[in-house]
């Protein structure tokens, strides 16, 4: 059976586990490290960088380092939360051709699927060198909230990455199968899931390893960042209060600030109080170095979020609220995301729910590893666990007066299948425009537009008189149909919803084909790498060897003549080191082999007499 | 993994079998009149003479309203074992007849607990998810219309206020139907033994036609969709014009058609006047007050114009409300309320007393006090 891996695509890191002899694993990469920073970069010389590599260059080359692309992906570039980025990242956005969101490193464009992809190949790789075969299958992970265009945008990434993206599920939703995985569960639970970017709420009933979504919510403007840029502002204001120079202004200077806000928000979940210490942080106008010196408690930092986790928390309640649920049900609630760790947002939840959250599973990775366990539970037919999953907002068509009418509520149940008859509202009308529209506001041009088309050659009747039916279907695998007919007549007329990522067939194929040549690209590498280092070996060794053998055979004609052929095989052996091309190395490592089993038993045999 | 069964499908004649309530066309006679219990599906096909795509499909009818048993050869390309498919089919043909209860399989009095525990295990067995990858040929649509009905009877039994009415609506109809079943034993000769005269079969067939139409008319009515129920009684109606109890579901069909969408332009004028668009709101207001006929629309316009100010509108609705429901205090007080705002002490004065003549606890003596003490 195939093998299919669960990531966790998240805003500031991501994850990737795999279910291995029926336990779920989280797989390290090659720094050991369990997750890998969102981060990609290009580096002055043009290569790609991913990961720990690239956060860690990133303060030097701070344009060419593109971070939290989640939020960007699958968003329309005059969309207002990417004028916010863009005005608050170093790196450039720009608009695509179709109206999507572009990133630029260097002289580079790049879109965000693509950047996406870059991370996702990178767990794919993660993956193949632990379990030693291709990957091709995956489930990757997106806030609840995601709508069906950001959901088709991260499939597209997955595509572009070369894998084969068979489910999308809901992180909140993986990490409950998590919770639940291998334990016979019959209650009702809350993930309250506060990552980097975003916060997350989903209620749940589980039972009889049937998981089912009753209820999700969140807020794609809230998380870490957010309490980090209190921390950033606390400083930086009092800061200027002091010189009278605003360090946000300077990148170099904004860029250390936000490591070190960020490293005193983790210490003070540990630890009472955190020193904050960044000498020659700016000059004066006067090339005075300034120092900024700080102690950051963990009062203090309540205190700066104190309204953060408020609203993280009036969330809660509507996502309850909204499917009438007591808070006085919920069973367990489990904590994910690294910003949980803050004690304050611990104590919240738990006063909130009135009690303790649950505290065997791993906030950083039990999103993953739920991933991994829908993966092997779709592929295995013996699996005893089922998602029950749900529409994250509501799908409807447009209709007189310019406001929405919804067919599908948010949170529904899928596959799902609803109907609604409707009637012509002009005289003699004889076609009807069907705008297919996702969102929750009550005027339709406040939400996204899936698709359209027209149901034409209605029969000539005063107004009212024409009954149109709609049919709204989502398949198991969230594929939308809209069926329009006339009752009457049968005249009908359907399409499926293909959501827009921004990106075009072309592209998209395009994209993975590069893709797929980096890849191999990489790989060739790294076993040239892995031959260089073997050969690196035999260098040294007959480097080594070659005054002795010199001194022993040096003198006679073809002692001379095989000390001669030596240092040939020798530079010839180097240059290819220096070549990069894998036959011509492993060529002339053989000559270099011949060489050092000649000069062993040179050596040797001089020894011995 | 596929598994087929080699033995060919052979349709059986059901014991016993009964005429009564079914339409078929001749063709479908015609291969009911070949089904001998040995002939397999293929060989049928050849019996019959007819496109093998008509006696298949003729097979499929009589076997889903229970002429036959088709036992299932499994279907070619289809990734299913036979007991599954059958138990797939099996439910997917019943369905449409089960009430929510036995489509979960649970008592009429089970409480959430157990429908939950229900869904959930009919879910194990009916989600498309749990065949995925599978080759499901047309199961995938009857796995996929099987689990929206389960959901559908889930979310419905869990909706306490929902639930307790077609609880009481379904125990009636089980009884009712009962009753209808025994009353037919009694009365209906076998039809085989009795053929219809020429001329009264198209009008049999109409008056069956009429019937699933108002099947579906109440199948819709409990859906929810009104304007869909309301059409499909018309038909019913068209088709079978004496039949009273049609005119009847029909007129309750339209009533309530009006008043979801009544309710549903209130409910978006709400969220017009809360965005403070004004004109968009009174448009909905109006066209609430223009389907059904009842007061409430009017009365919300009335205050709604009240609100705004625009006294005339305000008024006339509050007016109209009183005119359609005279015997509601509330309406009175509204339009009590429009002639104080409007400084019609008089007018205003009567209503409220109207009002609290009705209902003695209305709040309309504060209005009347206020009166009192302004003068």
């Amino acid at each position: 059976m195939d093998k299919v891996i669960g990531i966790d695509l998240g805003t500031t890191n991501s994850c990737v586990a795999v279910v291995e002899e029926g336990t779920p694993t989280v797989i390290p990469n090659r720094g050991g490290y369990r997750t890998t920073p969102s981060i990609i970069a290009l580096s002055e010389t043009g290569k790609r960088l991913v990961g720990h590599i690239a956060k860690r260059q990133t303060v030097t080359n701070a344009e060419n380092t593109a971070y939290s692309v989640k939020r960007l992906i699958g968003r329309r570039f005059d969309a207002p939360q990417v004028k916010t980025m863009a005005e608050g990242v170093p790196y450039h956005i720009v608009e695509g051709p179709h109206g999507d969101v572009r990133v630029t490193l260097r002289d580079k464009v790049y879109s965000v699927p693509e950047l996406s992809a870059v991370v996702l190949q990178e767990m794919k790789l993660v993956a193949e060198e632990r379990l030693g075969e291709e990957v091709r299958k995956a489930v990757v992970t997106v806030p609840a909230y995601f709508n069906d265009n950001q959901r088709q945008a991260t499939k597209d990434a997955g595509r572009i990455a070369g894998l084969d993206v068979i489910r999308i599920i809901n992180e909140p939703t993986a990490a409950a199968m998590a919770y639940g995985f291998g334990k016979n569960l019959e209650r009702k639970i809350a993930v309250f899931d506060l990552g980097g970017g975003t916060f997350d709420i989903s209620i749940l009933e589980i039972g009889n390893g049937v998981y089912e979504v009753l209820s999700t919510d969140g807020d794609t403007f809230l998380g870490g960042e957010d309490i980090d840029r209190r921390i950033i502002d606390w400083l930086a204001m009092q800061f200027d209060e002091e010189y009278g120079i605003d360090l946000r202004r300077d990148r170099m200077a904004l860029q250390r600030i936000k490591d070190v806000a960020e490293r005193a928000k983790c210490e003070v979940s540990a630890v009472k109080e955190a020193e904050i210490n960044l000498p020659f942080i700016i000059s004066t106008q006067h090339n005075e170095p300034l120092h900024l010196q700080r102690t950051l408690t963990r009062k203090k930092l309540e205190e700066l979020t104190t309204d953060l986790i408020d609203r993280a928390l009036s969330i809660c309640q509507r996502a309850l609220d909204a499917e009438d649920i007591d808070k006085r049900e919920i069973e367990d609630v489990i904590l994910v995301g690294g910003q949980t760790r803050m004690p304050k947002v611990q104590q919240r939840v738990a006063e909130f729910f009135g009690l303790e959250p649950c505290k065997g599973v791993h906030p950083d990775e039990v999103v993953a590893l739920g991933a991994a366990i829908q993966g092997a539970a779709l592929l295995d037919d013996k699996s005893e666990m089922l998602l029950l999953d749900v529409t994250p907002q509501a799908l409807g068509v447009m209709i007189e007066g310019g406001y929405f009418h919804k067919l599908i509520e948010k949170n529904t149940t899928v596959p799902t299948s609803k109907h609604h008859t409707f009637t012509t509202v002009r005289d003699n009308q004889t076609s009807v425009k069907i705008m297919v529209m996702q969102g929750e506001s009550i005027r339709a041009e406040d939400n996204e537009l899936l698709g359209e088309f027209q149901l034409t050659g209605l029969r000539k009747a005063s107004k009212g008189q024409v009954d149109v039916e709609i049919t709204f279907e989502i398949s198991a695998d969230g594929i939308v149909s809209v069926d329009a007919k006339d009752k009457e007549t049968g005249l009908a007329q359907s399409i499926t919803v293909t959501a827009k990522s921004g990106l075009t067939e072309e592209e998209i194929r395009r994209m993975s084909a590069d893709e797929h040549g980096y890849a191999m690209a990489v790989r060739s590498g790294e076993e040239f790498e892995r031959h260089k280092q073997q050969v690196e070996r035999i260098v040294i060794e007959v480097e080594q060897l070659f005054p002795k053998v010199e001194e022993i055979i040096g003198a006679s004609d073809p002692g001379k003549d095989a000390v001669g052929k030596a240092r040939q095989a020798l530079d010839r052996t180097r240059a290819a080191m220096a070549s990069g091309e894998l036959h011509t190395l492993l060529d002339s490592a053989e000559a270099l082999k011949r060489t050092a089993q000649m000069f062993r038993g040179v050596v040797s045999k001089s020894g011995l007499g | 993994m596929a598994q087929r069964s080699k033995q060919p499908t052979v349709p059986r004649p059901r014991a016993g079998l009964n005429l009564q309530g079914v339409v078929l066309t001749p063709s479908e006679m015609y291969v009911l009149s070949r089904i001998d219990g040995f002939s397999s599906v293929d060989q049928l096909c050849q019996i019959t003479g007819l496109p093998e795509r008509e006696t298949r499909a003729a097979l499929q009818k009589l076997a889903s309203v229970g002429l036959v048993d088709l036992p299932m050869g499994a279907e070619d390309g289809v990734d299913l074992d036979v007991e599954r498919q059958r138990a797939i089919l099996e439910l997917h043909e019943r369905m449409r007849e089960m009430d929510f209860f036995e489509m979960l399989g649970v008592e009429a009095g089970a409480d959430a607990k157990a429908i939950r525990r229900a869904y959930f295990k009919a879910s194990k067995q009916f989600h498309p998810d749990r065949y995925y990858g599978k080759r499901l040929g047309p199961f995938k649509a009857r796995l996929e219309e099987i689990f929206v009905r389960l959901s559908q009877a889930h979310d419905f039994l869990l909706d306490a206020k929902r639930r307790s009415a077609y609880e009481a609506q379904i125990l009636g109809e089980r009884q009712r139907q009962e009753d209808a079943a025994k009353a037919a034993r009694v009365a209906a000769p076998a039809p085989e033994r009795q053929p219809d005269p020429a001329a009264e079969k198209p009008k049999r067939a109409a008056s069956s036609k009429a019937r699933a139409f108002s099947e579906e008319g109440l199948r819709e009515l409990r859906a929810g969709d009104y304007t869909a129920a309301a059409l499909a009684l018309r038909r019913a109606i068209a088709l079978d014009r004496d039949n009273l109890g049609y005119q009847a579901q029909y007129k309750a069909a339209l009533e309530r058609a009006g008043e979801s969408s009544a309710d549903e332009y209130i409910k978006l004028g709400q969220a017009e006047e809360a965005a403070d668009r004004m004109d968009a709101a009174a448009a909905l207001y109006e066209r609430a007050t223009r389907v059904g006929g009842r007061a409430e629309p009017h009365a919300a316009a009335a205050q709604f114009f009240l609100r705004i100010g625009r006294l005339i509108e305000a008024k006339e609705h509050a007016m109209r409300a009183t005119q359609l429901e005279p015997g509601r205090a509330d309406w009175h007080l509204a339009l009590a309320r429009v002639y104080a705002v409007a400084g019609f002490a008089k007018q205003a004065r009567r209503e409220a007393e109207i009002a609290l003549h009705l209902d003695p606890a209305s709040p309309a003596d504060r209005l009347l006090e206020e009166f009192e003490s302004g003068k």
